[in-house]
């Protein structure tokens, strides 16, 4: 079995409720990433930004280059987009836990705030994007395909099972609520 | 202002949403003036949404950056060799790399640090701070409970912590193998090797259930095996740590963002109850499943929605791995356990198959007792001895047969299968106290067949009748156990019974006689059990009218009974069916006789027997009626439904039984209104619960026919009398007493209608059945006589008439006091009819003495009295 195939047939199982297919799938697809990302930052020029959707979409073309329907598509973008918000956080988290361990002071590197928007770093994201999956999971959910996995509302909607219009309202809501809580945090 | 000032409820969510939905659709300028208008006096509602619809809508920008910041130096890092998790911390130990990751979150391989000594660890870095001391100590806590599992199977959890920024993690012991799905077949072990492995994991969670830990999540992946093949369970109780705790927020098994259904949810988990160990049962009997076949135990369909594949987790029967192997056929999974995949299916029919569905039954208290018990039950299956699940699990299948084809089998159907099932259980246990394992596994095994093959999902939604299922069973009874008359003849008994109360009376009779027969001939003439074959085969005959039969085997097995030691419920059957008998026949001082006996006997029983005492009060509600007593035959019956009711449910197939009778009884009591309405709901009942065949619906159509004839509504009276006809004839024959007892209320009807000429034929058709059924001198053949004398005296015939009344009349005065309803209605015709002929000075005290007996009755018998009285005082004026 190639890896295409392999991951396509993960995929699908994945779908159809197969638990185990998700724990095979993962380490897949965040190996991936970080290869597909480490390759780009290596060729390409200093100060070139990494579109999550770009990266999403080269990993998805490597791992599942067979037939694969829509569904399925949606699905694995869903997946990176989780895969992606664990890498970042993870990396976030370690960071930070990395200075403080080592005895240095609490700061917060400058570096990690989100310009313009007060001063959220992306575990502020992440906590935040958590907070609202604690009240609302489906904004939330919709939060995190958008933002870490570049999806549009139509494969926001394939991946959830919501209509596009659904995504539309939510995702709207979502931003504000988003924005509200990083503009006082 | 963000949410850290505000509750959300649900409701106040909405509301939230709704405002802001509402709001931005505006123009900029009306925005804050509908705000306003619409939060009233909540001015924190107000706030908040305001400084919604103000958030910077630039956010998706400046998170994008964020991401694509963090992103690039996270990458960026990797990829100049400073790999972001690699040689960090997480307490004293060091990370080497990401070894996986499910919903828990994500798991490293890493070392202690520590000098001392070099160990291997993974460990289980949770996504979120724990928030407050208090779940701090409680994570703590739990913990320690589970770093106190100590089994050799088990791999330990080592330690536990916080991260400097608050973050929970666990280290648990870092197991080196392959997960066991993986491992069975790469070794190729084969389905004995197979059972003895997971006999080994079964003793584990035992030993974590002992310590009151529950595994949540056992599966395949969560096994894994060494290279000495030592399997060790991983995670256990970190299912409940985690969600507690907030570490298993992953988003994808969230309510409401159910993307995935978990492939291994048991039903209570899928419908949100509490695990316990039953639902560990369940997971194992699903592993069970995939280590003996390679399949899923549900089988995962292409296009299948999370939520149907939960509807199926609850609802959905699995079929069995026997089955399944063969369907499936294949022989890669076959060679993966050194046989083929037909000989597979073979090994795991029987014990196989009934161990893993009894562990995977819907309902947790049905399951196995205990994963020891599972694990046992393989244990016997290995040293081929009969397994416990055995017994139980086609009485559980019969039961949920049964619930399924609620409708199509029965509720009284229902009630006899699962009696009778019960019965057979009882014979496969003696059979297993004397170690005759082949007996027991034949009779349930045979059972086992008889419904599966009526399974549903083999049907093809078909429905299937329970004649279907009992056809089939009666015909395997002959071809599968020829040459065990002993099993034949219980099998052949319960079927006889199920036929029986499905109203097939000549299936029933055919069935039980066959099965009386064997037993004389296994048993001897006086075994108890010939007794009980005995009174089985009566009750039939006396819904045949077959009574001098019936009367026969019931005075057998009475003598056999009596003599018996015993709690005297067997006794009491025989008694009560001979009072049928006696009352059916109009003997009535020996039912009465015979029903007190077997109503006292079942009154010293207590609660064991109410539904037979219920059944022997109504029987002798219906003889002190038939004496006349209304009201104490009201009393009984409203007693035997308080005892139905009170211990079965007001929806008991009885009850419609007992409304028939109290609907009857409350129309000879005058109160049209109440009997109409009691027999409505009855008829209702009936259909629903019993099936529109069900002989009890024509029975109840006759008497609403004779109530709305009393009513002077003839039309539809009749419409119910001639319907009930049809279904008698249809189920019963045109000979059938029953037959005739509603051509009799047909004639009386068209009697009155007038329609003189039907009305004779109609009654001469039930005089002829009467008089070969139950012969001419029973009540039944004076009623008959009584009315068709009295339909000849309307049409002019008075001299035919004559010696049919006389006739009637003595047969009443026999049986009956003078003052009796059913005396007085034959004397007034009789009367009537010695009027007509000028025959005043016999007519005269038959009419005053019936129109004195009939005073205050309200049927129609006291209306013709009372006419027939009036004709005579005409007619005797005009005649002196």
């Amino acid at each position: 079995m190639t890896p295409s195939q392999s991951v396509t047939r993960l995929l699908h199982d994945w779908r159809c409720g197969d638990e185990d297919a998700l724990e095979q799938l993962t380490p897949l697809v965040y190996d991936d990433l970080r290869a597909i990302a480490a390759r780009h930052l290596r060729s390409e020029r200093p100060g070139h930004t990494l579109q999550a959707t770009a990266l999403v979409n080269e990993a998805y073309a490597r791992l599942a280059e067979g037939e694969v329907s829509f569904e399925d598509r949606a699905h694995f973008f869903a997946l990176a987009a989780r895969t992606m918000r664990r890498i970042l956080t993870d990396y976030g988290r370690a960071r930070r836990s990395q200075k403080r361990g080592a005895g240095a002071a609490a700061v917060t590197l400058h570096e990690e705030r989100v310009a313009g928007s007060g001063s959220a770093s992306i575990t502020d994201v992440d906590d935040a994007i958590e907070k609202l999956a604690s009240i609302d999971a489906r904004k939330s959910d919709i939060l995190v395909l958008h933002f870490f996995g570049g999806m549009t509302y139509d494969e926001v909607a394939a991946a959830l099972g919501v209509s596009a219009a659904t995504v539309d309202r939510d995702l709207r809501f979502a931003k504000a609520w988003l924005a509200n809580e990083l503009g006082t945090a | 202002m963000n949410s850290a000032q505000l509750e959300f409820s649900p409701e106040r969510w909405e509301r939230i949403e709704e405002l802001f939905n509402q709001a931005v659709e505006l123009d900029v300028t009306e925005q804050d003036a509908f705000l306003v208008s619409s939060c009233g006096n909540d001015i924190d509602l107000l706030d908040y949404v305001r400084s919604l619809v103000a958030a910077n809508p630039s956010i998706d920008e400046a998170v994008e950056q964020t991401i694509v910041d963090t992103m690039t130096r996270a990458f960026g890092a990797m990829s100049t060799g400073e790999d972001s998790i690699r040689g960090e911390m997480i307490g004293p130990y060091r990370v080497e790399r990401l070894i996986g990751s499910g919903g828990m979150g994500m798991v490293y391989l890493a070392e202690r640090a520590d000098e001392q000594f070099e160990q291997r660890v993974a460990i289980k870095l949770g996504r979120h701070r724990l928030v407050d001391p208090q779940t701090e100590l409680r994570f703590r806590n739990e913990r320690q409970i589970l770093a106190d599992l100590d089994h050799p199977n088990i791999a330990r959890l080592l330690d536990g912590g916080t991260t400097s920024e608050g973050i929970p993690y666990l280290v648990m012991e870092f197991i080196d193998g392959v997960r066991i799905d993986t491992y069975c077949d790469t070794h190729r072990l084969d389905i004995h090797e197979r059972l003895q492995l997971f006999q080994t994991i079964c003793a584990a969670v035992h030993h974590a259930h002992q310590n009151l830990i529950i595994h949540r999540d056992i599966k395949a992946s969560n096994i894994l095996v060494t290279d000495d093949g030592t399997p060790k369970l991983l995670d256990f109780g970190i299912a409940k740590l985690t969600d507690t705790h907030g570490m298993a927020t992953d988003g994808l098994t969230r309510e409401g963002a159910v993307i995935l259904t978990p492939e291994n949810a048991a039903p209570e988990q899928v419908l949100g109850g509490k695990a316990t160990t039953a639902t560990d049962t369940y997971a194992l009997g699903l592993l069970l499943y995939k280590l003996l076949t390679g399949l899923r135990a549900h089988p995962i369909d292409e296009d299948m929605s999370p939520r149907a594949f939960a509807q199926m987790v609850v609802h959905h029967e699995v079929q069995t791995p026997s089955q399944r192997m063969l369907s499936e056929a294949d022989e890669q999974l076959a060679d993966y356990r050194r046989s083929r995949s037909d000989k597979i299916a073979r090994r795991l029919r029987g014990d196989l198959d009934t161990i893993i569905l009894y562990a995977l039954r819907k309902e947790p208290q049905r399951r196995y007792r205990s994963v020891n018990a599972l694990s046992h039950d393989i244990e016997l299956h290995l040293k081929s001895m009969p397994i416990v699940a055995r017994a139980d699990s086609w009485r559980y299948r019969t039961g949920r047969f049964l619930r399924r084809h609620y409708a199509a089998v029965g509720a009284a159907a229902a009630a006899v299968i699962m009696l009778a099932v019960f019965s057979v259980t009882l014979l496969v246990q003696n059979q297993r106290i004397v170690e005759e394992r082949d007996k027991a596994q034949e009779v349930s095994q045979f059972l086992e067949e008889i419904f599966m093959s009526q399974d549903p999902a083999k049907t093809r939604g078909k429905d299937v009748t329970a004649a279907e299922i009992l056809a089939e069973g009666a015909s395997r009874i002959q071809s599968r156990l020829e040459g065990k008359p002993q099993i034949q003849s219980t099998l052949m008994g319960t079927i006889g019974r199920v036929y029986f109360s499905l109203s097939d009376y000549e299936a029933a009779v055919e069935m039980l006689e066959q099965a009386l027969k064997l037993r004389i001939a296994t048993m001897g003439d006086t075994h108890p059990s010939v007794a009980e074959a005995r009174n089985d085969l009566a009750e039939t005959l006396i819904r045949r009218a077959d009574y001098t039969r019936a009367r026969e085997l019931l005075d057998d097995a009475l003598a056999i009974n009596r003599q018996r030691a015993g709690d005297g419920s067997r006794v009491a059957r025989n008694l009560l069916n001979l009072a049928e008998i006696d009352l059916a026949e109009g003997a009535l001082p020996a039912a009465e006789k015979s029903a007190n006996e077997g109503t006292e006997l079942l009154a010293r029983l207590g609660n064991e027997k109410e539904m037979e005492l219920a059944e022997a009060k109504s029987l002798l509600a219906r003889i002190v009626r038939r004496r006349g007593e209304l009201d104490m035959a009201e009393e009984l019956l409203l007693e035997a439904i308080r005892i139905v009711e009170e211990s079965q449910g007001a929806d008991h197939p009885d009850i419609p039984y007992y409304l028939q009778n109290l609907g009857s009884l409350q129309r000879a009591q005058g109160d049209f209104n109440a009997a109409e309405k009691t027999m409505d709901k009855a008829i209702a009942v009936t259909r629903d619960v019993l099936g529109e065949t069900n002989d009890l619906v024509s029975a109840l159509l006759v008497d609403k026919g004779a109530l709305l004839h009393d009513k002077g509504d003839l039309a539809d009276g009749e419409r119910a009398l001639r319907e009930a006809l049809a279904l008698d004839t249809d189920a019963l024959g045109a000979d059938h007493p029953r037959v005739a007892y509603a051509l009799t209320s047909l004639g009386m009807l068209l009697h009155d209608k007038p329609d003189l000429d039907d009305a004779e034929q109609v009654l001469i058709r039930a005089l002829a059945i009467y008089e070969t059924s139950l012969g001419a001198e029973s009540q039944y053949a004076a009623s008959v006589l009584t009315e068709l004398g009295a339909v000849l005296t309307s049409a002019g015939r008075s001299d035919e008439a004559l010696p049919m009344l006389e006739q009637a009349l003595s047969i009443r005065e026999r049986d009956f006091p003078p003052e009796h309803l059913l005396v007085a209605g034959t004397r007034a015709e009789l009367g009537d009819a010695l009027t007509r002929l000028g025959r005043f000075t016999e007519a005269e005290p038959l009419l005053l003495s019936s129109v004195e007996a009939l005073k205050g009755s309200p049927d129609r018998r006291h209306r013709r009295a009372s006419e027939a009285l009036k004709r005579y005082y005409e007619l005797a004026d005009q005649g002196f």
